[in-house]
């Protein structure tokens, strides 16, 4: 008994005594490479177990559908489902040469582009991999032949007018209806068209076949051993895999641990050997930094997610162009990120655009050239008295006399960056005489964003391959995600003009256009991207950081233990 | 008596008949439950918007909706998810991974409570019982997953003495597999010990205190009295005697208190990760999904029910004054 | 009527008040009590530490050179006399944070205990003194509410927060709509006991009618369980509140509370350990408080219970 009650008070004076304080920032751990392509590239050795974290459970297999299309999802079906093209660490699109000989452009009026997909690759039953494949999916995709498939977007595939094989199956050939500058990221996943036939019609394969069972086949390095709903998915090496490297891993387990705080406790631990948790906080970069004791590494770059602050001008007090361009003038851009990233992101760039990533052709610092985010509170309160609103008694009264209402900012929970920049914004724009709720919930998106119940909403947008494509789904007038009211007939005209340019480069000196048109319009405000944080145990290599929507796990038949 | 029961049964049905409803109507006007796909980037086509709306019965009207529900109860069809989840089957599932923990919670409360009261009323006033009392009191004022988490930071430490991973920080075990049968019991303690302590400290602080004093109580009964004048040996006393009277009133507290535990299992199988049903509450009520958190109140609700029809037969069978007339 | 409340009336939420069964204890002299409540030494030190909390909440905040709302030069700094509890990364003062969330988590205990301690015992007193169909009724809607666990159901509930600057109020209510059971049940065994007694009986005889009767004769007289169960009230409250928003579904920012606090600094706990322990530290001192002080006074109204 007695030792029961010393165990008692033992775990009891315990828990109430503060363990030492560790708050330096020392990132001996955090790999750099020069870049970020080749970073932690080796040669593994065969065998072994690499058990990668993700953030939610599976409940829809298929990544192309509405529903499954997750960066989960992306993550665990990747060393399974081939793609024609993958987008790379750096965000440039590379041929999958695993799967294609290669994939031509051979004219552009019509556009066509040619496929020639290997002689031996082949799904894990042995059936080749053919322009089958090809077909079913665009049927899926492209909005004529499959309606009723719930997919998430057609990202272009409506875009092609045929798409015929030749006799040997090997030879694809797309026809387009429209010049589309995206054509590289088409077919960025393929499913068996065999299987998907023994499972009713197309709408029927698509909506559950592919989607509601766990995949028994593959067509990359890896295939689905075994699926434990909500813990862990393993995966085997796919005996029939074509490809020139790998699988090196006898085991690939993906184990989902829903709470990113609980990861790094888990990776810690030894449980997991590594972790992506999205959003890195300030908080996670720290203890990642003292795990290198226990030989962890970690990896960061800027997402391919930025956050934005947008103004409602399609109602309220922001519909007023000269009130948004005060705001947007106000705010300190570099207080915004010296204070919120800054603090563990070294050298992090800004972001001055809302088309364009910094590290994207037709990218310009147009939020500065415009004078937004400098916090210059006396430019701001020049525009406001040009525009006949007046200062009084530390409030701002609109040009008819009436006091400005009091600002709604939402932002969704789960983001403790947004938080802190709601507050921050606050200060910012108080100066003018602006007074701000700060508006949150987990109901967020419904009650403000989509029901335009707001001023300003704090958000992130995830940038796609296709800035263009992109930009069609934020400032086209009828776009479902034109929350801000982005409402200028020129905007879509460029996009639009940006779509079918022949080049990409072409098509980012077009859209740049637009960039400049959407920033006069003053309903976005871009702040920086998201950070991106790869923490894992240092004998794994060719682990890399892939900070676009496609995520690490691009190249898993490369993954393996250092010998 | 068994008449009474059942009379208590039906009197429940309308009660959870418009408790369902209210639950129902709250539930329908709380936010949309496609704002995450329509938030989706990129956002999904219109059709297929529809159709999620469609397949959610969104089209129908309200009382249209909750008849569907209730009318697919009768044929075990708990409505549709939109995760694309069977409710009843998950429901099942989650319950088992839950029984597990819940089980294993209330025994090792119910043994740590029997042995703290053990101390508490025979040492009664010593500085023992003081510390055990304390103990209990900072039990129960604890915040679960302020204990779990530091639970955590323990077994880290743990860890690295022993110099193997003894104990597990998240999930429930599954998929993991243990060669010798040695092994699969370390494995099973090593997944079970934090998830079933975080849990059954708080009954446990809450039984060891209630039965401290229905122990005192039955010390100071003549019945123990005379027992004690026949001259049989102290333990003997107050392990059969004393504890066999006090036996009764605990477990009855036991069985209506251990439903409350299946609410504070919520945060655990959270902390811990564990998918049962807590775990799906909270995804559910996220995710907006109606009959989620809808078939989760109904089994929850049942399940409390059956454990407060035990408290009361028990009461009735242990405590001979209890009659019920009426 | 069963002749004694069924074990299931002590359901887990009356079980943590330890309630007593009700006790007669008519026109107790309130002098004696509180000589008997004070002699209990943990129970006086708890309440002085509970009084200096609440003034630390309440009146330390304009007090204080720091404010919850004003971020310092400090970023995550280690307590020191500058900072008692430290700093936090965008260099708020954690104490500063601490007043304001214990006063937040402190509003939202009290209003819980107020509101469900009102319902609670009239619907109690109503349900015992008049009896019959209204009773079961009553009663059953009891059950009813009991039968959901109340962390599930808050959560769902508190889920329809919009935040904001009364997003907290959601919270006290929804905790409020499901905790006064506890109360009906603790009040209507006690009014069940009284209103067959003779000054009941006196009153009624007199002309008096039942709100009359359950207002001046029997509510008065149930005042010592109604306390012990309101002091339970205020320890759970802040606890579920600490629940709701480890799981997403309690107070919002930019507003905070102890249970916000230590949920937002949950992945601090190797790093910056001072923003973990100090709320928790409150969370714990104030329900340990509370519960003490709740002892105390159940002993002191226990007619039953003599001090060795």
């Amino acid at each position: 008994m007695n030792i029961r009650l010393h165990g008692l008070t033992t775990i009891l004076s315990a828990l109430v005594v503060l363990t030492a304080p560790t708050a330096v920032l020392a990132q001996d751990n955090l790999v750099t490479g020069e870049l970020i392509t080749t970073v932690n590239s080796g040669t593994p050795g065969k065998g072994g177990e690499v058990t990668f974290t993700v953030t939610r459970d599976i409940t829809n297999w298929n990544v192309t559908s509405a529903l499954g299309n997750n960066a989960v999802v992306r993550t665990v079906t990747l060393p399974i489902v081939p793609s024609a093209f993958m987008v790379q660490p750096d965000f440039t699109l590379k041929m999958n040469t695993d799967l294609l000989e290669s994939a031509e452009l051979t004219s552009t009026d019509p556009q066509t582009v040619v496929y020639r997909i290997r002689e031996d690759a082949v799904w894990s039953d042995g059936v080749p991999i053919t322009g089958d494949d090809f077909i079913y999916f665009w049927k899926t995709q492209n909005r004529r032949d499959c309606p009723e498939c719930l997919i998430n977007a057609s990202y272009g595939h409506d875009f092609i007018e045929t798409l015929e094989q030749d006799e040997t199956g090997k030879v694809v050939t797309a026809t387009f209806s429209e010049p589309f500058v995206g054509w590289q990221g088409l077919f960025m996943f393929l499913y068996p068209a065999h299987l998907a036939e023994k499972h009713g019609d197309i709408a029927e394969s698509y909506n559950n076949f592919l989607s509601n069972e766990v995949p028994a086949w593959s067509g990359g390095p890896y295939m689905v051993e075994s699926f434990d709903p909500g813990q862990l998915v393993t995966l085997v090496p796919n005996p029939k895999w074509y490809g020139e490297k790998g699988p090196y891993l006898d085991k690939l387990k993906f184990r989902i641990i829903t709470d990113s705080t609980q990861q790094l406790t888990a990776l810690e631990n030894g449980e997991v050997d590594v972790i992506y948790p999205q959003g890195a906080t300030q908080d996670m970069v720290e203890q990642a930094a003292g795990l290198d004791y226990l030989g962890i590494d970690f990896q960061m770059n800027p997402a391919a997610n930025w956050y934005f602050m947008g103004l409602n001008s399609k109602a309220g007090p922001m519909s007023d162009i000269a009130l948004r361009k005060a705001v947007l003038t106000a705010i300190d851009a570099g207080d915004l990120k010296a204070k919120t990233a800054d603090p563990y992101l070294r050298n992090w760039p800004h972001m001055g655009s809302v088309m364009f990533l910094p590290n994207e052709a037709g990218y310009a610092d147009r939020r500065g050239a415009r004078g937004y985010g400098t916090g210059d509170v006396e430019k701001a309160k020049g525009i406001l008295s040009e525009a006949g609103y007046k200062l009084s008694g530390g409030s701002l009264l609109d040009p008819s006399g009436k006091p400005v209402s009091t600002l709604r900012l939402g932002f969704p929970p789960g983001y403790p960056a947004a938080n802190d920049m709601a507050r921050l914004i606050t200060g910012y724009i108080a100066p003018l005489g602006l007074k701000t709720d700060l508006l949150t919930g987990p109901n967020a998106h419904a009650d403000y964003l989509l029901s335009g119940n707001f001023d300003l909403y704090l958000n992130y947008f995830s940038q796609q391959v296709f800035p263009a494509v992109k930009a069609g789904q934020i400032f086209l007038r009828d776009a479902l995600q034109n929350y801000f009211g982005f409402n200028d007939p020129k905007i879509e005209e460029i996009i639009g003009k940006a779509l079918a340019a022949s080049s990409i480069e072409e098509s980012a000196a077009i859209l740049s256009e637009a960039d400049e048109l959407a920033m006069d319009y003053a309903a976005l405000f871009p702040i920086y991207q998201l950070p991106t944080a790869l923490i894992y145990k240092e004998a794994i290599l060719n682990l890399r950081d892939n900070p676009n929507q496609l995520g690490p796990a691009y190249n898993t038949a490369e993954w393996g233990l250092a010998e | 008596m068994l008449a009474y029961l059942v009379r208590r049964l039906l009197v429940m049905i309308p009660m959870m008949l418009i408790a369902s409803f209210l639950m129902f109507v709250v539930i329908s006007f709380s936010g949309d439950p496609l704002a995450e796909l329509k938030t989706m980037q990129p956002p999904p086509p219109p059709e297929v918007l529809h159709a999620m709306a469609v397949k959610l019965r969104l089209d129908q009207p309200l009382l249209d909706r909750y008849w569907m529900w209730l009318s697919g109860l009768f044929v075990g069809d708990f409505g549709p998810s939109i995760h694309n989840i069977d409710i009843g089957a998950e429901l099942v599932k989650r319950l088992g991974v839950s029984l597990r923990l819940l089980a294993l919670g209330i025994v090792l409360a119910f043994l740590m409570a029997v042995a703290a009261s053990v101390i508490g009323a025979v040492l009664q006033f010593s500085w023992a019982d003081h510390i055990i009392s304390f103990v209990a009191v900072a039990m129960i004022s604890m915040p679960v997953f302020w204990l779990a988490l530091q639970l955590k930071r323990l077994a880290i430490s743990i860890n690295q003495e022993l110099g193997f991973r003894l104990l597990y920080t998240s999930g429930d075990g599954a998929g993991m597999t243990a060669s010798t049968p040695w092994d699969r019991v370390l494995l099973l303690i090593g997944v079970l010990a934090l998830p079933t302590i975080a849990l059954s400290m708080q009954a446990f602080g809450t039984w060891s205190r209630y039965g401290r004093v229905a122990l005192i109580d039955a010390l100071n009964s003549e019945y123990v009295k005379l027992a004690r004048a026949k001259g049989l040996s102290e333990t003997r006393v107050v392990l059969a005697h004393g504890l066999r009277t006090s036996l009764a009133p605990m477990l009855t507290v036991v069985a209506a208190g251990g439903a409350g535990i299946l609410g504070e299992s919520v945060v655990t199988e959270t902390v811990f990760q564990w998918r049962g049903m807590g775990d799906l509450l909270v995804t559910g009520i996220q995710n907006n999904d109606v009959y989620v958190v809808l078939g989760w109140l109904l089994v929850a609700g049942l399940i409390i029910m059956v454990f407060n029809l035990i408290a009361d037969i028990l009461y009735a069978v242990l405590d001979p004054r209890i009659r019920y007339e009426r | 009527m069963p002749s004694s409340t069924p074990a299931s009336a002590m359901s887990d939420r009356a079980v943590e008040i330890g309630q007593a069964p009700a006790q007669e204890q008519v026109y107790r002299p309130w002098r004696a009590i509180a000589r008997k409540f004070f002699s209990y030494k943990a129970s006086v030190v708890s309440l002085v530490i509970l009084i200096l909390i609440v003034l630390f909440a309440f009146a330390g905040g304009p007090l204080w050179k720091y404010s919850y709302a004003v971020s310092t030069s400090d970023l995550s700094a280690p307590p020191s006399w500058e900072h008692p509890f430290g700093t936090d990364h965008l260099g708020y003062d954690l104490m500063a944070g601490v007043m304001r969330g214990t006063q937040r988590s402190l509003s939202i205990a009290g209003t819980v205990a107020v509101l469900a301690t009102l319902i609670g015992s009239i619907w109690g007193a109503v349900a015992g003194y008049v009896g019959g169909w209204a009773d079961s009724l009553l009663m059953r809607i009891v059950d009813l509410i009991m039968i959901f666990p109340l962390l599930a159901v808050a959560a769902f509930l508190a889920r329809q927060s919009q935040g904001g600057e009364h997003g907290w109020l959601l919270v006290a209510l929804v905790l409020a709509t499901l905790s006064w059971t506890v109360l009906a049940r603790v009040v209507r065994s006690v009014v069940l006991s009284l209103r067959t007694r003779e000054f009941v009986i006196a009153a009624k005889i007199a002309g008096a009618g039942p709100v009359r009767i359950i207002f001046r004769h029997l509510l008065p007289n149930t005042v010592g369980p109604i306390i012990v169960a309101a002091t339970v009230l205020v320890a759970s409250a802040i606890l579920s509140e600490t629940a709701l928003s480890y799981l997403g579904f309690g107070v919002q920012p930019p507003d905070t509370s102890l249970g916000l606090l230590i949920n937002q600094a949950q992945g601090a706990i190797s790093t910056r350990p001072w923003l973990f322990y100090f709320p928790g530290l409150f969370i714990i001192l104030i329900a340990l408080c509370v519960a003490f002080i709740g002892d105390g006074l159940r002993a002191a109204l226990d007619p039953k219970q003599q001090r060795k």
